[in-house]
């Protein structure tokens, strides 16, 4: 689905030099590698908007598609949850609002067994639903993140550390969740550690 | 509520304040009657006549302060020198074609400037010459834009009339007064309008480019969420609480701006009368002028803090 | 200072070329006016020529002359407000952020009401109650225009003393003018944009003033001028308006515009 072929980023006068990555459909990718060595920047400029460095490549497609023509219709089938979960949220609607948009923007029903279901594999109380962002813990936002992106239905999910506020416990909800989708849709995970992707990827790949 | 108490305590300084300061201020007649010094020589002698009666300054000042408060609870301000009439009723005349001109100015102004600075703020790139160009208007003393363009359009080419509200002798119920009242009202209105668009329109511009930087602006994108849904939940939702407070100011400038326009244009409004107020030196009528703004003002903005309040409220 | 200067936008270099070309127009007007500003012996409403570039109005004055003077006074009037409203404007910012606690709410509450009600009607009203001289005019413009200064200024000030509270608070323990040290290479960049913005404010107020007919007479700014040339009944009738109104409106707008261009942060770049 993804293949990358000599690329190099070029971005705040830094430039970094990737291996060749080839990911097939379905795969289960883990990516790591010591902080500043490019992973946020390639996520950013394969998957992200307005990536402000300069990459220089001799092959980089998604789906067959160079990644120079695709728009932000790519977010149709692509999930990307950058790092930045934290703040992800609109301060001034609720989650159940948040989850709304997000289905009525990719054609969904709004499904409430679903969602509950769904909130409660990832250890999330059902009454959150009615809770504002700033009454939201770190955890619960990145778990809430995962879960808008896992409801759109994507074909790739692609997760910059999903996992950097969420407690040891709450930990095993995340990889059992994760594992539920290995096989049924592509999926990227950017993490610190290696244990983790260990226990849920098929492959990792070091940067 | 907090909000309630400070507006009577402003309305309470600006009462004490009116009473005061007229009688602090070098060359003011009410100064020179305290201190017995006859400069009071640019008021004609019925003036006087009226000022004595009105401000009793012979009265120790406690006794004076009391009367005033009395006649304000009595919605008395006195009597206009100038226009024979006393001075609530002149205002009560006036104030209706003032609120006409302001309040049409503000939903124009605010609605266009809203909607092309939220445009303007969600393009990438700036449109340098329009910020330009409006930071250009905003700069020019709203009295010389409405000289300029009486001039240009009224005296020079005659396209509409140069001043009033309505042609002389029409009467209200007559047919084609509201389109004369109308015609008479484009130009004035067209001036306050060009006024008031570019402090609206540069904010809304700043407060949307702002919110589009933030982060859940992106996510939203991210989350493949409906262009229009973000324009109206994302970004309009949120520049909304600063947009209410600017929004609080353009309701001060519609006023100020409709006092000059008014003076310009001769429009019948509390514009014209302040304009003679001045002219004449007719103090109770300019006492008035200036406590009415005043409560205006305070009013509005009581009534701006009880809307952000709501707003923090809801979540 | 003049790298400085290259690295400005545009529109900042130009508006800082015609400010300073105003001012020293200001500073040496007298000898650049051809006649006394007082001097009526002239024939009236001659047209433009060698004599009188400008003409003269109905009274008797050469408007060019009129016109440099009005340089001068204007300036002059804009620089005198700007300086004590900022001047004052930021020194209680100071002393209600130092003090804190109740001296700060007694003056933001003060402030508070004159950012509240429209200050341009204030500062008519009271100027038309003082004797008619320029010193009141600038008096009720700087008593109604240093909340605004206040307002900011207290925001930033205290925004100032929040980033660096351990420098602070270690001040603190020593007096008032330390901390006054300290804050000053932050604080005067901020006085010299309201300094600029004051002026502008300034110019506004007089000239709207001076369409009212307050204000001093005999100090004749370019508001003064204005509202001569609007009162002279024929202003339209010929091409008079060309040389009375124009002149001075012109340069009020071009001096107002270019304080703007130079304040603004927001413009360009």
């Amino acid at each position: 689905m993804i293949t990358v072929e000599n690329l190099k980023i070029i971005y705040n006068k830094k430039t970094i030099i990737y291996p060749n990555i080839h990911i097939k459909n379905n795969e289960f990718v883990g990516l790591y590698g010591k902080s500043g060595c490019g992973k946020t920047s390639l996520l950013e400029a394969l998957f992200g908007l307005d990536f402000q460095g300069d990459l220089e490549y001799d092959k980089c497609t998604i789906n067959d598609v160079d990644i120079k023509e695709l728009d932000s219709r790519k977010y149709d089938y692509i999930s990307y949850c950058p790092q930045f979960s934290q703040n992800a949220f609109n301060p001034k609607i609720s989650v159940t609002e948040h989850i709304r948009l997000t289905l009525k923007g990719n054609g969904l029903k709004y499904n409430i067994d679903e969602v509950t279901a769904l909130m409660e594999r990832l250890g999330l109380n059902s009454n959150l639903l009615n809770y504002f962002p700033h009454m939201l813990s770190g955890g619960q936002k990145q778990r809430l993140i995962l879960l808008m992106a896992v409801l759109k239905r994507p074909k790739l999910l692609v997760l910059d550390e999903p996992s950097s506020a969420i407690d040891l416990i709450t930990l095993r909800n995340m990889v059992e969740f994760l594992t539920s989708f290995k096989g049924k849709l592509t999926i990227i995970m950017v993490a610190h550690q290696k244990v983790l992707l260990e226990k849920v990827a098929d492959r990792i790949i070091i940067l | 509520m907090k909000s309630l108490i400070k507006c009577f305590m402003y309305m309470t300084l600006i009462i004490v304040l009116s009473f005061a300061l007229p009688r602090l201020i070098p060359g003011s007649p009410l100064f020179a009657m305290a201190e017995d010094i006859s400069s009071v020589g640019n008021m004609t002698k019925d003036a006087l006549k009226a000022f004595e009666k009105y401000y009793s300054p012979e009265l120790p000042l406690l006794e004076q302060f009391i009367k005033y408060l009395r006649n304000l609870f009595n919605l008395d301000f006195g009597y206009s020198f100038y226009y024979k009439m006393s001075v609530i009723q002149l205002i009560k005349e006036r104030v209706g074609w003032t609120f006409l001109l302001s309040f049409s100015s503000i939903v124009l102004s605010s609605i266009t400037g809203i909607f092309l600075g939220i445009k303007s703020g969600l393009k990438g790139k700036e449109s340098k010459l329009l910020v330009s160009v409006f930071m250009s208007i905003q700069a020019i003393p709203t009295f010389l834009l409405a000289a300029i363009f009486q001039i240009t359009i009224a005296y020079k080419s005659k396209l509409l009339p140069a001043t009033g509200a309505y042609t002389v002798g029409a009467r209200f119920g007559q047919s084609g007064y509201i389109l004369d009242v109308i015609e008479h009202m484009i130009l004035p209105l067209f001036v306050l309008v060009i006024s008031q668009i570019p402090p609206i329109y540069l904010f809304a511009k700043n407060s949307t480019a702002n919110v589009k930087k933030e982060q859940f602006v992106k996510m939203a994108s991210y989350l493949n969420i409906n262009k229009r849904d973000i324009y109206f939940k994302y970004i309009l939702k949120n520049i909304t609480p600063e947009l209410l407070g600017r929004l609080n100011i353009q309701f001060i400038l519609a006023i100020t701006g409709s006092i000059f326009v008014e003076a310009v244009f001769s429009y019948p409004g509390l514009g014209q009368l302040l304009r003679s107020a001045i002219s004449y030196r007719d103090y109770p009528l300019l006492q008035g002028i200036l406590l009415i703004c005043c409560t205006y003002g305070i009013i509005v903005n009581f009534i701006f803090e009880l809307i952000a309040l709501r707003n923090i409220k809801r979540c | 200072m003049l790298n400085s200067f290259k690295q400005l936008s545009k529109t900042k270099k130009a508006s800082i070329i015609i400010l300073v070309v105003f001012l020293l127009v200001a500073i040496f007007s007298k000898f650049l006016m051809p006649y006394s500003h007082e001097d009526i012996s002239h024939s009236r409403l001659l047209e433009p020529s060698k004599k009188h570039l400008l003409g003269t109005d109905e009274i008797g004055h050469d408007i060019f002359s009129l016109l440099i003077y009005g340089f001068r006074i204007t300036i002059f009037t804009a620089i005198i407000s700007g300086f004590f409203t900022t001047l004052i404007g930021t020194s209680l910012a100071y002393i209600a952020a130092y003090y804190g606690r109740s001296v700060k709410m007694i003056i933001s509450e003060i402030a508070n009401l004159f950012v509240v009600v429209p200050e341009i009607v204030m500062i008519m009203f009271f100027s038309s109650l003082a004797r008619p001289k320029l010193i009141y005019t600038i008096m009720a413009i700087v008593f109604f225009s240093w909340p605004k200064v206040y307002k900011i200024a207290l925001f930033k000030i205290m925004n100032y003393m929040e980033k660096n509270k351990v420098k602070y608070t270690l001040l603190i323990k020593g007096n008032w003018f330390d901390v006054l040290k300290k804050l000053l290479p932050d604080i005067l960049p901020l006085m010299s944009t309201f300094f600029v913005l004051q002026c502008n404010r300034a110019v506004m107020y007089e000239s709207s003033l001076s369409f009212f007919g307050i204000g001093d007479p005999l100090k004749k700014t370019w508001g003064k001028l204005i509202r001569a040339a609007l009162d002279y009944e024929d202003l339209y009738y010929d091409n008079t308006f060309l040389w009375y109104l124009i002149p001075p409106v012109l340069c009020l707008i071009l001096f107002v515009i270019s304080l703007t261009f130079l304040s603004s942060e927001n413009g360009e770049d």
